[in-house]
């Protein structure tokens, strides 16, 4: 356990009330500033109008680590931020702070216009609390970093708004502090700044300052945070790996957009049995691959909840339009926006004036169908606006606005800005395995020994560090099937969530991938029996990954799987490797805890021959990859 | 951080705002200097215009009516812009006030090193003219320095106090802007009351009057009427800009979550 003294932010059970009317809020505040007078503190009840916008937040952030805070708007993220860089005090609760935070709430913002850059740098930082003779020592290092040489005694309202980002985003940074909050901003200036920004933030973070971050961009969550919380309604919903807060955040938030759009079509059907106008959209309908073609699918998509397409698959609409008189000279327009970048312009605007020309609709109703062979968008929630127009004016005769479309992916935490269907190949050169997550083993231990004792918590099982291992799997795999001319069929026993198909689809392996459950991250395992009675025929390759350490009886275990595959991959941490303490062993729910040799022997027991080898988790897991032995060895135990 | 601490970071935090930001005041003005005393002038010009005209029928006084009009227009000048330092200085902070924390003494006292400043160009003035109007003695010179400072302590208490409330409420703002700019007419700045009327009553009750004549019998030589009423408001002005600032303090809080609530 970390102790209290690496606890750089405290946030213990803070709540905030905002009213929701102004003029009442500006009467409540006469009267808390009475009550503060008479001495009296405020109380967890609310008066007429007033709602908690955060209500009973906790968490710490250590030193060196980094928080990622993520919610729909108004789900309390600012006013949570806001607490924590003291300018908004809690209604009930307390956050305590040990070092310098520099908030970044909204940069450039604070600037005085008529004075010079170079005045208000040093306001600005004087504001933030640093020294006379240390604004001195680091100006020039603020000047080169934010570009200005030529401008910083000019008045900053001549400023650009970039330039204005630029010096806001240097002085924060040079203010030496033990926090950074962050919010959003990092989306400030030309792409060449931000990755500037990016890499100062790593460099910052590297030297040991801790990390507050709100974001809407999963990737930048997934990259830069240790652990996300995920804010509802002003509540802390979840506080655990950004991989599984992110997973659960976009499952709500799909959810809700999935909501939005069927009762929107819902509309659309009842208000064109109503109204008549000169044209009308009779039924929108989205299509793709997310129906019925992927059929090992694990079932825990919301099939059915609202639409979704997949990044790299075929994508379709189909719009069905009409009205009582023919008409000639119509276009269908598709446009599409990114929810991720509110504000910004359409990132899809197709029309199909342009691209097959006009259409004539003679009948009551036609049906256009757009279809969009390997979508290049990317995971996220979209927004899609649907018009139909006439003549080169494009006078709209219909307009069906803020349908909201799922994307999803099955490669995570992209730093893409569209999705590219892509396959790599090296000559001279052949694929060893991934690089591992360094620290994500400690990463793991940290947030074990943050729970205390207890159950196993499955939230590890979707660490980063375990989408490595699956690729590494997937690196020994290529290995083994490189020469094979023909399809392999897989097993993976006891897949969890389906890493191991994600490593393989983006390898482009001609694997053909079966999953069985075992739900691994309960201790109890006696499901697998079950799992390994049920795999329908003799496959290639039987793969277990983050299985072995919870089977009661891994020998018999080992030897059924082996009946079912010529080859056979394993997982295994290996005990002189990593060093769990029998505590530690415990809080795991780990029954095998083998050495290396000790493991080597069980396999030479159980007629598994190792062909290939990984290490992952900062080389504490072994990933064997084995061929089965003609004969098996007499049953025995290792 | 203990309160001394706390109270001296203040100080040198706002000693650094007020260098910084004191140029950009005046920054568009030329004649910079001129404006801080152009009103007092140009009243004291209206005033004997209308005096020798016997539109205003001012008291009798030992000073030249023209210095007795500046120094009680400079006067009040003084205290209705003190009064307003408190505000003036959160609406001037927004920006900073609600994106980092700091101590929001600060802002405020930056702003009283201002109104400090511009104060010490209308006292020089003022020891200018009446030494040359009229002749000004030692004890003179060091007794309307006591009298300015006093009226600003006095403004800034006030306005200190105040601006909790000045700050919620928009009406309450109007309000005071209203009672400063005609709140002139209410002192014995252009004219010694007469008489007990109630009028007379008012004015004589303004907290400011006793300064205003202490001022004019400081400049004139003669020994103050009202010593013990004199000292009370110096008294009263220095404890209620403690308080003030104090209050300042502590509210800062539930001003700032107004200012962004209110998105102004």
């Amino acid at each position: 356990m970390a102790s209290d003294d690496d606890v750089v932010v405290r946030v213990d059970a803070v709540a905030k009330k905002f009213a929701r009317s102004l003029k009442r809020s500006f009467v409540y505040g006469a009267r808390d500033i009475g009550r503060m007078l008479l001495g009296r503190t405020t109380d967890d009840t609310l008066r007429a109008s007033e709602f908690w916008a955060v209500r009973d937040v906790s968490f710490q952030l250590r030193r060196g680590r980094s928080i990622g805070i993520v919610g729909q708007n108004g789900s309390g993220k600012t006013t949570l931020l806001r607490m924590v860089c003291g300018i908004l005090r809690p209604s009930l609760g307390s956050v305590t702070v040990h070092g310098r935070i520099a908030p970044m709430l909204a940069l450039g913002a604070g600037f005085k216009p008529v004075l010079s850059g170079r005045q208000n740098v040093f306001l600005n930082l004087s504001l933030l609390g640093v020294a006379e003779r240390d604004i001195h020592a680091r100006y020039d290092s603020i000047i080169d970093f934010a570009e200005l040489h030529e401008a910083i005694d000019a008045p900053l309202g001549t400023y650009s708004s970039g330039m204005q980002a630029r010096l806001g985003f240097a002085c924060a940074v040079h203010t030496e502090p033990s926090i950074l909050v962050v919010d959003e901003v990092l989306s400030v200036g030309d792409a060449r700044f931000r990755v500037k920004c990016r890499n100062k933030i790593n460099e910052l973070r590297r030297s040991g300052t801790s990390l507050l971050l709100v974001s809407h961009s999963p990737a930048l969550i997934e990259t830069l945070s240790d652990e996300c919380l995920y804010l509802h309604g002003g509540r802390a919903v979840m506080l655990g790996l950004p991989t599984t807060v992110m997973r659960a955040y976009e499952a709500a938030t799909e959810g809700e957009a999935h909501n939005r759009t069927n009762t929107k079509l819902q509309e659309l059907t009842l208000q064109s049995r109503r109204e008549s106008t000169e044209l009308r959209v009779l039924q929108v309908a989205f299509g793709g691959a997310n129906s019925g073609v992927d059929t090992d699918d694990d079932g825990d998509d919301q099939a059915g909840a609202g639409p979704t397409w997949t990044a790299g698959r075929d994508a379709e609409i189909t719009v069905q339009f009409g009205g009582p008189q023919p008409l000639d000279e119509l276009s269908l327009n598709v446009m599409v926006f990114d929810l991720a970048q509110p504000g910004s312009d359409a990132i899809l605007f197709l029309t199909s004036s342009h691209d097959i020309g006009w259409l004539r609709v003679t009948g009551e109703s036609a049906s256009v169908r757009l279809r969009l062979p390997q979508l290049g968008l990317r995971a996220g929630t979209y927004r899609v606006k649907l018009s139909i127009s006439r003549t080169k004016l494009h006078d709209i005769l219909a307009v069906v606005d803020d349908l909201r479309i799922v994307v999803r992916s099955d490669e995570r935490g992209t730093a893409s800005l569209y999705h590219q269907n892509r396959a790599w190949e090296a000559t001279g050169a052949v694929c060893s395995a991934l690089p591992d997550q360094a620290g994500a083993a400690s990463e793991e231990g940290a947030l074990l020994a943050d729970r205390g004792p207890g159950r196993f918590n499955c939230d590890l099982q979707i660490a980063p560090s375990w989408m490595r291992r699956a690729e590494v799997a997937a690196g020994l795999l290529a290995g083994a099937c490189v020469d094979n001319k023909r399809r392999w069929s897989l097993a993976d026993v006891g897949c969890g969530d389906r890493k191991l198909r994600t490593a393989l689809t983006a390898r482009a392996l001609p694997i053909d991938y079966v999953g069985f459950d075992l739900h691994p991250q309960s201790p109890d395992i006696t499901r697998f029996d079950a799992a390994a009675d049920s795999l329908p025929r003799p496959f290639d390759v039987a793969v277990m990954l983050g299985v072995t350490e919870y089977l009661p009886d891994l020998p018999s275990a080992l030897r059924r799987l082996s009946e079912h595959a010529d080859l056979v991959l394993l997982s295994h941490v290996v005990a002189e490797r990593s060093n769990y303490s029998s505590t530690q062993l415990d809080e795991l729910g780990w029954i095998n805890h083998l050495t290396t040799t000790a493991f080597k022997t069980l396999l030479a027991n159980v007629g598994l021959h190792p062909i290939d080898r990984g290490l992952v988790y900062d080389d504490r897991a072994l990933l064997v990859l084995c061929r089965r032995t003609s004969t098996a060895p007499p049953n025995s135990s290792a | 951080m203990n309160p001394f601490a706390g109270a001296l970071a203040a100080v040198s935090l706002s000693w650094r705002i007020f260098k910084r930001t004191i140029g950009a005041k005046y920054r568009k003005s030329f004649l910079g200097y001129f404006w801080m005393v152009a009103p007092a002038l140009l009243i004291t010009g209206g005033v004997t215009l209308a005096s020798q005209a016997g539109v205003v029928m001012p008291g009798q006084s030992s000073l030249p009516q023209a210095l007795s009009v500046f120094l009680g227009t400079l006067l009040w000048q003084v205290f209705a812009e003190a009064i307003e330092v408190p505000h003036q200085a959160f609406e001037g902070a927004r920006s900073y006030l609600t994106r980092v924390h700091f101590s929001r003494a600060a802002i405020v006292l930056a702003q009283l090193y201002e109104s400090l400043l511009t104060t010490a160009v209308r006292l020089t003035a003022a020891i200018v003219f009446v030494a040359f109007g009229h002749g000004l003695d030692v004890g003179g010179c060091l007794l309307l320095p006591v009298c300015f400072y006093g009226a600003v302590l006095l403004g800034l208490g006030i306005g200190a106090l105040l601006m909790p409330f000045t700050q919620l409420f928009a009406d309450l703002q109007q309000t005071l802007k209203l009672l400063l700019g005609y709140g002139l007419f209410l002192t014995p700045a252009m004219y010694q009351p007469q008489g007990d009327g109630a009028f007379a009553m008012i004015v004589r009750c303004n907290p400011i009057s006793p300064l205003m004549d202490a001022a004019r019998q400081a400049a004139a030589g003669e020994a103050l009427a009202q010593p013990v009423v004199f000292v009370v408001v110096l008294g009263v002005g220095l404890l209620s800009t403690i308080a003030g600032l104090l209050l300042v303090r502590a509210v800062a809080p539930i001003l700032i979550e107004r200012m962004l609530l209110g998105g102004r």
